[in-house]
């Protein structure tokens, strides 16, 4: 007993002493800390997906960028999209240095939007920086009615998911309820591949939430045979693959409209984040910060990126915390109409999808704009057809012919499906 | 056509004999045994981990790695299933019906040999269907819509029939007990939260590795426990396994037909993306118990016939899954996504150019899956005398050993606390139903496959309203499943005589242990349907219709049983 007070009684002289002197030169250095030691690089997903390629890329380099070296393992900690790795993240996980993570990019939108199983503060995360701007874009395959921005404004689309709060998912129905777009989804696919297969078979018509990277790389067949239409981006700033295709930001009508995609697709920006707990020390923050944007730049870093087809655009993890304050700063009344655009499905339900492609055999008794309006009779029926210079068709007399060729009267064959002609076969 | 073919095989047969690709191909055959054996490792974790390796190497050698390693999973994981009633990986699941029975009565040697060469024999076949079928799978597999994935499904579900032995009813609740823990978690809908208790484990639903390993393999042990015997009791224990293997092996040989027939289910069930590999060793085994002679007396208490089914099938699988994966760059199974990976680094586009421009490629990996089968089961032939000489063990030397390989292998579900919790809590509903007479693989079964079955349901409903109950396919699927599943219900009344034969025997009502845990189960049931009743119309249609049918199902079963005389389910 008498030993233990002593000892207390020594403890507190050491502190007292401590506290009075001038702290000493710092005893370990960034490099001692990390010499010998494994940093775990924890996935918030299975194997094999994106998010898992990417953090298994950057954990084979990373280390080497760190002062003193050490080994960096890579384990997937998957469960609830990612929430569960990020709020051990944020709660549990050694605050040291020795763990880094990745996670969904909308994991930073959930607290914004009252999930209570969220249980962290996104800003007070140490960023490291994100890997990709990932531009969403959306498609529709090549023998679906829909193949213009008109056609995506005003027509029914059926599109697929994998389940609420996947991209799949929320931006078809941010896109309904802010643009007006009549996108019928069809959710529950296992994931996207399976939704691509879909799409292949006529399941499915097209699919609003694809990473264009992915797209480029894992269905580059889909882009040179031409079999999908590419309608739409979305994402904070337009792809320089893509400077032709429409922009999400150009099609809101009013300025809260705009705001509200802003405050959506916010988190396309760090697309493939990667993040340290809270509280780290500041000088292993900065080397880890800094050996993360020292990657982006490494030689074989990007050699094997390129391999494996990985778009790198990074931004620095000082950039993300910028844009997370600026989302966190939001009006509650935009963010209140963000979780509603990103939730409410009452604009989705469309009664009448399936529009079957029918033949009709009549006479033309109209022609407008040099044959791009048909107006046709006959087989019971009337109505008025737009024939595209490409798309539709047109042969007289069993010879291929341009639609400025038909003529009011000629007897033929309408092959259309709604109002866009698809074949018009003339004697 | 078919001289072409022949020629660009022989062709890629050279490409593959190189030494070097030959080298790694054996390496990943290695790996791939050791990960099999190693519950709750399997080819998607090789895959991932070797992937990287393989960014230097040529395609052929790097997919000979990969598919050495990804082929043979599913033969050396028999060896935990047989020995221990745990399965190596989520495939071999259905071997543990009946071969484990034969190990304890001490033909684990046999199992072993027999296993082998049906899962060589079907790993072969697989790689030559896939030879063969490259060219026309195409159309065939843009015919195959979410409804007839659906009706595969509910096929599957139809083997609850022959899986519950002599007690259908039971079974039946067991299956649909099944299908409500497999809807635990965000549902694929509208997300709610459905039976999480409020915790985040359960948001993913319930992983399959410890729910099989607690249902399958803790019952036996303890019973083994409690028997203080060695895994192997009986007299024959004393068998000399290389003549075991032997047997098992002229086993297989004998039930050939059933091998091609197995092997064809798995490979072309493999193609399916969206039908796991956990659920193909069951439909095999299912249709083993259907169609074989005798099966209803056998099955289950160690007969050779089933673990050649399910064996043969999985082993199939593989080259099934490649179909996809190479037509339409669309993964057959999830080990096979990652082989994506591959695809990609290596410059090559899945799609029609595999047929064309890279079938020396697409060749090269049939014979990768081909040659690794063969020099997995040879290796697993020339080691299994040791790993069968374990069944004669002493418990107490051996129950520590394979308690660690439990705990360890239910660990690599989800890697969390959560996951020993479900693997004791299914290990006491698995020796509960053990004890007293009720199936287990119906609920295992009705856990594979509930999710699949709500998720093309609303995927076929809310894409097609009712036309797709009209698609061929699907139709002809459907009746098949409704003809498997009340067959041997019809057969059960018309035994007893009728409906008024069956109640005509009542006798005093008995109440046991047996009663407890009816009611027990009961209450569960209810109180899951009480809180289900809250949620919205999407997330609890399909629960409260399964639910509603088990109450019903299990309450007649109750009533028959407290009145229903001795011999009675």
């Amino acid at each position: 007993m008498k030993a233990l007070r002593y000892l207390i009684g020594l403890g507190a002289i050491g502190v007292l002493i401590g506290s009075a002197l001038p702290p000493p030169v710092q005893a370990e250095s960034v490099a001692d800390f990390y010499k010998g030691k494994t940093i775990t690089l924890y996935i918030g997903y299975s194997a094999g997906g994106g998010y898992d390629t990417y953090a298994r890329t950057i954990g084979r380099v990373i280390g080497r960028h760190i002062p003193g070296n050490p080994k960096v393992v890579a384990k997937n900690k998957p469960g609830a999209g990612s929430l569960r790795l990020t709020n051990e993240l944020y709660n549990s996980l050694p605050k040291d240095g020795t763990v880094i993570a990745t996670f969904g990019r909308g994991m930073v939108m959930e607290p914004l939007f009252g999930n209570e199983k969220a249980r962290f503060d996104p800003s007070k995360f140490t960023w490291l920086g994100s890997a990709n701007n990932e531009v969403s874009v959306c498609i529709a395959w090549h023998e679906s009615p829909i193949q213009t921005l008109d056609d995506f404004l005003t027509m029914p689309m059926i599109v697929g998911g994998t389940g609420p709060g996947a991209d799949t998912d929320t931006f078809p129905k941010v896109l309904n309820n802010i643009l007006g777009t009549k996108l019928r989804l069809v959710t529950g696919y296992p994931g996207g591949n399976d939704i691509n297969l879909a799409i292949e078979r006529g399941e499915l018509q097209g699919r609003c939430g694809y990473s264009w990277s992915s797209l480029k790389s894992r269905f580059p067949q889909w882009l040179t045979g031409k079999k999908v239409q590419i309608l739409l981006q979305m994402s904070t700033a337009k792809h320089p693959d893509l400077p032709d295709v429409p922009f999400v930001m150009d099609l809101a009508k009013t300025d809260k409209d705009r705001k509200v995609l802003e405050l959506v697709f916010a988190r396309q920006a760090w697309g493939r984040p990667f993040a340290a707990p809270p509280g780290v020390p500041a000088d292993r923050v900065k080397a880890l910060q800094a050996a993360f944007m020292a990657t982006m730049k490494d030689a074989d870093f990007l050699a094997d990126a390129k391999k494996q087809k990985l778009e790198i655009a990074p931004i620095s993890g000082e950039k993300i915390k910028q844009l997370i304050a600026a989302l966190y700063a939001s009006p509650k009344d935009l963010v209140e109409a963000a979780k509603e655009a990103a939730e409410k499905t009452g604009k989705i339900k469309i009664t009448k999808v399936v529009i079957p492609i029918e033949t009709v055999k009549g006479t033309i008794t109209k022609i407008q704009r040099k044959g791009r309006r048909v107006s046709y009779k006959g087989g019971g029926r009337k109505g008025k057809l737009s024939v595209s210079g490409r798309r539709t068709k047109v042969s007289i007399g069993g010879k291929k012919a341009k639609r400025k060729n038909l003529k009011v009267g000629m007897k033929c064959e309408f092959t259309f499906q709604a109002s866009a002609a698809k074949k018009i076969d003339c004697e | 056509m078919e001289v072409d073919m022949l020629h660009e095989a022989g062709q890629a047969l050279l490409i593959i004999a190189d030494p070097t690709r030959l080298f790694f191909l054996a390496s990943g055959v290695m790996i791939g045994l050791m990960l099999g054996v190693i519950p709750g490792l399997g080819g998607i974790v090789g895959m991932a981990l070797l992937l990287p390796f393989t960014f230097d190497m040529d395609p052929y050698t790097a997919f000979a790695f990969l598919l050495g390693m990804g082929s043979v999973t599913t033969t050396s994981d028999t060896i935990p299933a047989v020995l221990f009633g745990v399965p190596g990986t989520a495939g071999s699941a259905a071997t543990i019906l009946d071969g484990h029975p034969l190990a304890r009565q001490g033909q684990a040697g046999r199992a072993f040999g027999a296993a082998y060469s049906a899962s060589l024999i079907g790993g072969v076949f697989g790689a030559l269907l896939l030879a063969v079928s490259i060219p026309i799978l195409r159309p065939v597999m843009l015919y195959l819509g979410s409804p007839e994935l659906l009706a595969f499904s509910v096929f599957g579900l139809s083997m609850v029939a022959v899986l519950s032995g002599r007690a259908p009813l039971r079974g039946l609740g067991a299956a649909g007990f099944g299908l409500l823990v497999a809807m635990i978690g965000s549902d694929p809908q509208t997300g709610t939260l459905r039976w999480t208790l409020d915790s985040l484990y359960l948001w993913d639903g319930l992983p399959l590795v410890p729910v099989t390993i607690g249902l399958f393999a803790l019952p036996e042990l303890a019973d083994m426990a409690i028997s203080r015997r060695s895994i192997a009791t009986g007299d024959e224990a004393k068998v000399d396994v290389r003549k075991g293997q032997w047997q098992g092996v002229r086993d297989t040989f004998t039930h050939w037909w059933l091998v091609l027939r197995c092997a064809l289910l798995g490979s072309s069930l493999g193609a399916i993306p969206g039908i796991g590999a956990a659920i193909i060793d069951w439909i095999a085994y299912g249709h083993a118990a259907r169609t074989e002679k005798g099966a209803s007396e056998t099955f289950g208490k160690g007969d050779i016939r089933g673990v050649i089914a399910s064996e043969a099938a999985n082993n199939a699988k593989e080259g099934g899954a490649l179909v996809p994966t190479i037509a339409f760059g669309v993964p057959g199974s999830a080990s096979m996504a990652i082989l994506l990976g591959a695809f990609l680094i290596h410059g090559l586009v899945p799609g029609p150019d595999m047929l064309t421009k890279n079938l020396d490629v697409t060749y090269t990996m049939v014979w990768s899956v081909a040659l690794a089968n063969i020099l997995g089961a040879g290796l697993c032939f020339a080691f299994s005398d040791q790993f069968a000489k374990v069944a004669l063990v002493r418990y107490a030397v051996i129950m520590p050993l394979i308690l660690t390989v439990v705990f360890v292998g239910a660990f690599q579900g989800t890697r969390q606390w959560g996951d020993i919790y479900t693997l004791l809590l299914f290990g006491v509903i698995g020796w509960a139903m053990k004890r007293l007479g009720w199936p287990r693989p119906p609920l295992i079964l009705g856990v594979v496959l509930g999710d699949i079955v709500e998720r093309y349901l609303f995927i076929s409903v809310g894409r097609y309203g009712t036309d797709w109950l009209l698609r061929p396919v699907v139709a002809v699927v459907f009746v098949g499943a409704m003809w498997g599943l009340f067959r041997p219900f019809v057969r059960e009344v018309r035994k007893s005589g009728g409906f008024s034969g069956m109640f005509a025997g009542l006798t005093t009502p008995r109440f046991d242990v047996t009663t407890a845990f009816y009611i027990g189960f009961l209450i569960l049931l209810t109180t899951m349907m009480m809180q289900a009743s809250e949620w919205n119309l999407d997330a609890k249609i399909v629960p409260m219709i399964v639910g509603v049918f088990t109450i019903s199902v299990t309450t007649i079963s109750l009533l028959n049983f407290t009145f229903g005389g001795r011999d009675k389910r």
